[in-house]
């Protein structure tokens, strides 16, 4: 098992260096059906997050518990609700999303959706109501209201689509019945670890699976690291203690919690 | 010109509790108005409806003697609250955020900020994050960003209880200052001694209904009402 | 208004750098190709015989050939392959599983069809061989498996069930081999029979973890054991006329009001090619250089006579060749005129000829041919049936 492991080690490095351009393909193409999709979903995600955030209206509590519900859903079932959408057959045939990157670019969207909805729609529930007393009463329209509360949160936001965009890139039931994995054209990392299991080729599988993480792992530590920075409650430790000249020491700032 | 903001016979009701009741007033500039009342007679409800953050459900505003509504009031009218809201900003864009949307250039911007924290003795605060100052730095931060946009109407609820005596004293000579007759102000506060020394007008607010209202001398020297003399005296509980 | 700007910034900068990618992406694939889209069977696509090499698969050799079509690979099982050509979410059908396969045809929704390939299922199973049944027919096997699992706890037996084209053959193999009680009894009530619902590959390595027989193809198998992932299995049953696995294409049928968005020219352009010589050689060669023996046997060469073996020709007709009355029939043809359509060349070999007893089925659809050779041929054929006969 170890010999298995390293070996797909090995076999990760060499795709990635290997200038093969169906690895590069798959990984371009994973980016790009994933950036699209999430950009989508932040498009009518965002909106329908202040809405149910910061405006009360009946029944907001059931619309809540429908997004949280939903953050869930398995990629296969909705791969498979998506794919009987797209289908020539289905109501939405005749835009021929099947087998394409955008048509997974659109299941993802709505996969992504839910994810953004709920963590924005909390983080803004969080914020001091007072502030947006604030805002109004310092002449701020409600749309500027809004985005002076959004931006109160704002890494929170960042962090949520990152969350949503790691959901998106490594899902496979939307890839799998909406792309279909064809070679060259719609396969993403996700069916390609499908399909070279299929094969048997295990340490080619593993190889990309490793790859996949990889990138997960390389944006949700970027993000977290950009949000530790920014917060407000957290300062660069001063690496050289500068003294003024009158020799007092500058104290202003202080140490990393 | 004076300016003038009537309130007729306007009422606000919080679940059933009626936080202004049938409230009737004539406030003009140039003068300092000052609420007083017990804990939950509804003077920040008042200053509320004043600021235009709340619509009253009964009753009409008048400014200048037109009828106004809550979101044009807002325009004209700014609110510091009792406890401080500051943004998750360094303290110049807290004290910017109401002169950028109104398209000012940033030079005049800066020159504002400028003289604005000099008024209430914060000079070089910019920089700071704004929620890590004190208590009595925010609220003079607060005021500072309130006198920034010029309100025809200036509100300010308690705006010196539970602050230092050196903060206190700032506050209330910035908003001697800024009395004129193009500027209503009008400010509630428990402290009877800080109404002797600033106000011009003063009005006691019970059960959200005022109960007397006069010049601050005969206020405090010949209250006409029962429940004004007992409050004056300390002796009204709530 | 700055957060405005910076939102606004923000914005344009993420959609520009997708758009870019989208824009690399889209150069790699330029849509001005004909996307061909074939649905075929999991175990098929799994032995990398359709696009799996880049040198050796049926994909590489004919883009180069046809540099205009893509041919692209959607697999799934038999059923859901047929399912989504039906739909007319695929153009054509790469599947092996005859009785489907006319369904299919007679349907409306296919035509055209024609045999490309062959191999033979195997039944492979621990090395141990707890039930004996090395060198048995295969239906003698699976009963030997099936009176001994009762008292024997080490024989235990994996089915993929799924629908595919080997669940289907392994279901009528059970039918003939055990006759006392039902296959969905006792595939359903028993600890010694289990059942997948996955693939070929899947299912193989299943059997291979409980040391337990299988019903496998043997691209599949010569491809995990290749790999070394199924040590524990080894061939125990082979070569049997019930084991012929036959693979077809099956173009959809354009005149088909729901299918008329199908590529049928480009279709028949691979199908025509997979029963030349070059695409038979690919089939035939695939495998050999891998796993020491090819993996799958040309159609054409057995049919034509060039390959002399007339017992496994009769085989593969009775399993796969159907008459007019749409039963397999070893006299009959693998696609019963009525669902020919604009595909004389496919059709005009000399061992292909069409059987029907009497008159021409409606909406049948007879081209005149062009090539000289034939004129006459076809020139009687119109006037022995005088009868619907589109101009």
């Amino acid at each position: 098992m170890s010999d298995l492991f390293l070996d797909s080690l090995q076999q990760a490095l060499n795709l990635i260096f290997s200038g093969n351009p169906e690895v590069y393909g798959i990984v371009y193409r994973t980016i790009y059906v994933t950036g699209l999709g999430t950009f989508l979903a932040c498009l009518w995600s965002i909106p329908l997050a202040i809405l149910i955030g910061l405006y009360s209206f009946k029944g907001r509590w059931v619309v809540r518990g429908f997004f949280n519900a939903f953050i869930g859903i398995p990629t296969v079932a909705l791969g498979l609700f998506l794919y009987l959408l797209f289908s020539h057959q289905g109501i939405l045939g005749s835009l021929d999303l099947l087998y394409t990157l955008n048509g997974i670019a659109i299941g993802q969207a709505v996969l992504e959706t839910p994810i953004i909805v709920s963590f924005v729609s909390n983080a803004l529930g969080t914020v001091d109501i007072q502030l947006r007393d604030l805002a109004r009463t310092l002449g701020a329209s409600g749309v500027r209201t809004d985005l002076a509360i959004m931006r109160e949160t704002v890494w929170s936001l960042v962090l949520a689509i990152a969350a949503a965009f790691n959901r998106g890139f490594g899902e496979l039931g939307i890839a799998a019945l909406v792309g279909g994995g064809l070679f060259g054209m719609t396969r993403v990392l996700t069916t390609a670890i499908t399909i070279e299991t299929n094969f048997g080729h295990f340490s080619i599988a593993l190889a990309y699976g490793i790859i996949l993480m990889s990138i997960v792992l390389a944006i949700t530590l970027t993000t977290n690291l950009v949000e530790r920075l920014k917060r407000e409650d957290f300062t660069l430790p001063k690496w050289n203690i500068r003294k003024s000249a009158t020799g007092v020491h500058n104290n202003d700032h202080q140490s990393s919690a | 010109m004076t300016i003038s903001l009537q309130l007729k016979d306007v009422s606000k009701n919080f679940r059933a509790v009626k936080a202004v009741d049938n409230v009737s007033l004539q406030l003009f500039g140039g003068k300092i108005i000052v609420l007083v009342g017990v804990n939950g007679a509804g003077k920040s409800s008042l200053l509320r409806v004043i600021a235009g953050l709340d619509k009253p459900d009964n009753g009409q505003l008048l400014f200048n003697n037109k009828s106004i509504n809550d979101k044009s009031l807002r325009q004209v009218a700014t609110l510091v609250f009792q406890k401080t809201v500051m943004f998750s900003m360094n303290v110049y864009d807290n004290l910017a955020y109401g002169l950028r949307f109104r398209e000012m250039p940033e030079k005049e911007i800066k020159e504002k900020i400028d003289a604005a924290l000099a008024d209430v003795k914060l000079s070089g605060f910019e920089k700071r994050k704004a929620k890590k100052t004190s208590g009595g730095e925010q609220q003079r931060l607060a005021l500072a960003r309130a006198f920034l946009i010029e309100p025809e109407v200036l509100l300010l609820d308690e705006p010196t209880a539970n602050l230092d005596p050196y903060s206190a004293t700032i506050i209330e000579k910035a908003v001697l200052a800024r009395k004129s007759s193009d500027r209503i102000i009008v400010m509630a506060t428990h402290n009877l001694n800080q109404a002797r020394r600033i106000a011009d007008q003063v009005i006691h607010l019970h059960a959200g209904r005022i109960v007397e209202s006069g010049l601050r001398q005969g206020f405090f020297e010949n209250p006409k009402n029962e429940l004004t003399r007992k409050f004056i005296n300390g002796e009204l509980e709530f | 208004m700055r957060l405005g700007v910076k939102i606004a910034i923000a914005v344009v900068l993420i959609a520009a750098i997708v758009a870019s990618i989208g824009a690399y992406v889209y150069i790699q694939n330029p849509r001005t190709k004909v996307n061909l889209i074939v649905a075929t069977t999991t175990s098929l696509y799994d032995t990398g015989l359709e696009d799996g090499n880049t040198t050796t698969s049926l994909k590489s050799a004919f883009e180069a050939a046809y540099p205009d079509i893509t041919v692209s690979f959607v697999a799934k099982g038999t059923g859901a392959a047929i399912a989504a050509a039906q739909a007319g979410d695929a153009d054509m059908l790469l599947v092996h599983s005859p009785s489907q396969e006319i369904t299919f045809l007679t349907g409306g929704f296919g035509v055209d069809r024609k045999i490309i390939a062959y191999n033979f299922f195997i039944i492979v199973g621990p090395s141990t061989d707890p039930a004996n049944i090395s060198g048995l027919s295969p239906t003698a096997a699976m009963k030997k498996i099936y009176d001994s699992a009762k008292t024997n706890t080490a024989i235990q037996w994996v089915a993929r069930n799924d629908s595919s084209g080997t669940a289907t053959k392994e279901i009528s193999l059970w039918a003939k081999a055990v006759t006392t009680e039902t296959y969905a009894s006792f595939s359903t009530n028993t600890t010694w029979f289990i059942c997948t619902g996955s693939g070929m590959g899947a299912s193989l390595l299943v059997a291979n973890q409980k040391n337990a027989y299988i019903l496998s193809d043997l691209g599949t198998y010569l491809a995990h054991k290749g790999q070394g992932n199924i040590p524990q299995l080894t061939v125990l049953v082979q070569s049997n006329k019930d084991l012929l696995n036959v693979y077809s294409a099956i173009i959809d049928n354009p005149t088909n009001a729901n299918l008329n968005s199908t590529h049928f020219a480009e279709s028949l352009a691979f199908v025509t090619w997979l029963v030349s010589d070059a695409g038979q050689e690919i089939i035939g060669d695939y495998g050999v250089s891998t796993y020491g023996q090819a993996l799958f046997n040309p159609f054409i060469p057995l049919a034509s006579g060039s390959v002399n073996n007339a017992t496994l020709l009769g085989w593969i007709k009775g399993a796969a060749y159907y008459n007019s009355t749409n039963q397999l029939d070893a006299n009959g043809t693998e696609c019963p005129s009525a669902y020919r359509y604009n595909a004389t060349e496919l059709y005009n070999h000399s061992w292909d000829t069409i059987t029907v007893s009497g008159i021409l089925q409606p909406p049948a659809v007879v081209q005149i041919g062009f090539s000289q050779s034939k004129v006459s041929a076809t020139v009687n054929i119109v006037v022995k049936h005088k009868r619907s006969i589109d101009p």
